[in-house]
């Protein structure tokens, strides 16, 4: 009886939206057509999305981006992670700018950056031409525009994995450590032996966050190249928006989305099983 | 192997709530192979001592000898001691045969060696089926065991041990100390041991350093602490039940002490003592193993008393008095029948009392 506000609730905006979503996958269905009913296709539109080549570019793509963005802002967040969790005077004010970027709401990110790295107006490309003499175009080929986007998601980013990697720091236990330096062990070789293995756990999990978040990544794609040059840089999520809302297609949407979602899950599920089980276990 | 020599160290720590001097001006020879107990209740600077002496904390100022070497300034990876920390310290990832290996790994011995040494140690300790478990599934007494492997495997020139023993329970704690005691003996090795317990100190150490408020403030053998305890500090810190203290002025002209309840009357030596350092307020110290007590009447009472509380012991039973404000203890043997509210005299042996100065707190007689 108490439940049922709260059953109400998560069927309502949870499980009826999903349903909505499946069965339209089964159908043959545009936005535009007000006069026509939906018709039933069976599996016809996951057959579409399956043979479509775009849409597997578009999942290379994503995958493309979401390892290279996890392993950069991994890297520089780890890095000022432990740059940070020293003892020096000025810490504070050094961790408080850090975050920045993560304050910042995603679309300005992205137009902030396309306008400083901009080929004519942008700062980095001045700067760049008057040291070396080239002229660099950051959205012009394929690979350049991926490694844009990768390089300013990275940046959006890195505060966020700062953070969860400095309170895993903050919270290792202070013993191992006074014994490791009177053991003998130098910085490295107590990085090497204790840190790295103590933080395992923190690192999967912030890892596999990360990661399943830049799976989903849009804002930035929209505000920066539009999935361009041509469809170098679409992603599956920004295909996915195109296809059913600027293409109307809801129906080829649907299942796009669908198999999308079961192939995060999927990866998920198995990242926990495995890398996270065994980060645990040593 | 090497001696320890502390000269002059002071350690102050800068605390939002001002400077907290944790170790004031300490001198300190702890001889080669000696095994030296830093004594004193929490808060009295000897852990700092024990970390300044490790490499963990920085002196403010003074100088720490290892050998003839000032290591002040030296990393305790070359300061060649091993410490073995209160709650073992143990690295939580690791097994048990990898934490041991660890202080020679880094230091890149060869694998045969580091094997063989692993074995020995893990022998001598006994704790051979071990080795392949991790922290966590060890016992409070066996992570002990590998803290001390940890500490063996590498021989040291000093141990330096934190209330190694103070996370056991109190039966295997008995056990530990008997075991720790015999193997620094058989090992030699100088070990410097830093507890509150007074009893690990007294049954341990071949010398013991009493601390208080960041000084030593008695060093000696334990006998010595116990039987010629330099202060009301180390008399009241030393021993169980701890020495009755009780607040007393001379009457010079009777060569008497007037404690309130009880009167004690001095042996001319004594009295002479006290005079020619011209001291009036004195606190008499007795242990409550040497005061007697009697059902008949005697000339020499100091008081004659109702008991106040009895505990028995089982060996023995602690007697309490209460004169006015001050508790007077005994401890008498079990077969002696006693019970509250029975008025017993109490007698004070004259070579069993000490006299302190109230002011100072300095032993005077």
């Amino acid at each position: 009886m108490f439940l049922l506000p709260s059953l109400a609730l998560l069927v309502g905006i949870g499980l009826a939206p999903f349903f909505y979503v499946l069965l339209l996958s089964f159908h043959r269905y545009r936005l535009t057509w007000t006069d026509r009913p939906w018709e039933f296709v069976g599996l016809d539109n996951y057959r579409y999305v399956m043979n479509w080549e775009r849409f597997w570019d578009a999942a290379w793509n994503t995958i493309v981006f979401a390892v290279g963005t996890t392993l950069l802002s991994f890297a520089v967040g780890f890095a000022l992670a432990l740059f940070l969790s020293q003892r020096f005077k000025g810490r504070g004010i050094l961790r408080a700018l850090v975050i920045i970027p993560l304050l910042i709401p995603p679309v300005s990110v992205g137009l902030m950056w396309r306008f400083i790295l901009h080929p004519l107006l942008g700062l980095v490309p001045w700067i760049i031409k008057n040291v070396t003499g080239a002229t660099v175009s950051f959205f012009e080929t394929p690979a350049m525009a991926m490694f844009s986007l990768i390089l300013i998601d990275a940046w959006e980013w890195f505060p966020f994995m700062f953070l969860v990697l400095l309170a895993g720091l903050e919270s290792l236990p202070r013993e191992p450590y006074e014994a490791a330096y009177v053991d003998g062990a130098s910085r490295y070789q107590i990085f090497r032996h204790i840190t790295l293995p103590l933080m395992r756990p923190v690192i999967a999990v912030a890892i596999l966050l990360k990661f399943l978040i830049s799976l989903k990544v849009y804002d930035i794609i929209y505000t920066v190249t539009t999935g361009g040059p041509g469809t170098a840089t679409e992603t599956l999520s920004y295909l996915i928006y195109r296809q059913t809302f600027a293409y109307f297609w809801v129906d080829r949407g649907s299942a796009m989305a669908l198999v999308y979602e079961y192939l995060i899950i999927l990866f998920a599920v198995l990242f926990v099983k495995y890398a996270l089980v065994k980060a645990r276990m040593g | 192997m090497a001696s320890v020599r502390l000269v002059k160290v002071r350690k102050i720590f800068h605390t939002p709530r001002g400077e907290v001097t944790a170790v004031d001006d300490v001198n300190l020879e702890v001889r080669d192979g000696e095994f030296l107990v830093l004594l004193g209740p929490s808060g009295c600077g000897k852990t700092t001592t024990l970390r300044m002496i490790a490499g963990l904390e920085t002196p403010t100022s003074g100088e720490i000898y290892i050998g003839d070497r000032l290591v002040n300034d030296l990393h305790p990876k070359d300061r060649d001691v091993a410490m073995v920390f209160q709650n073992y310290a143990l690295y939580p990832h690791m097994r048990v045969r990898d934490i041991i290996a660890f202080p020679l790994k880094i230091r890149k011995y060869p694998q045969e060696e580091i094997e063989r040494r692993v074995r020995e140690v893990a022998e001598m300790l006994k704790i051979e089926h071990l080795l392949d478990r991790r922290p966590r599934e060890l016992s409070g007494g066996e992570q002990q065991r590998v803290a001390l492997g940890r500490a063996i495997v590498r021989r040291p020139k000093v141990f330096l041990m934190d209330e190694p023993l103070s996370n056991l329970d109190a039966k295997l704690r008995v056990v530990m100390r008997a075991e720790l005691k015999k193997l620094q003996k058989n090992l030699g090795v100088t070990t410097i041991y830093v507890t509150h317990d007074q009893v690990e100190a007294m049954t341990m150490a071949d010398r013991i350093a009493v601390m208080n408020k960041g000084r030593i403030v008695q060093l000696g053998t334990p006998k010595e602490l116990f039987t010629r305890p330099a202060n009301t500090f180390v008399a009241g810190f030393i021993g169980s039940p701890p020495m009755n203290m009780i607040e007393c002025s001379l009457d010079e002209g009777k060569n008497l002490l007037d404690c309130g309840a009880l009167k004690y009357r001095l042996d001319p030596d004594a009295g002479l003592t006290l005079r020619s350092k011209g001291v009036t307020e004195v606190i008499l110290g007795i242990r409550p193993q040497h005061v007697l007590i009697e059902r008949g009447k005697r000339p020499d009472a100091v008081a004659q008393a109702p008991i106040y509380v009895v505990e028995p012991m089982g060996t023995e039973t602690i007697v309490n008095f209460k004169l006015g404000e001050t508790m007077i203890r005994a401890v008498i043997p079990a077969d002696i029948d006693v019970e509250a509210g029975e008025v017993w005299n109490i007698v004070f042996p004259r070579d069993r009392v000490y006299l302190f100065d109230k002011k100072s707190g300095e032993l005077v007689a």
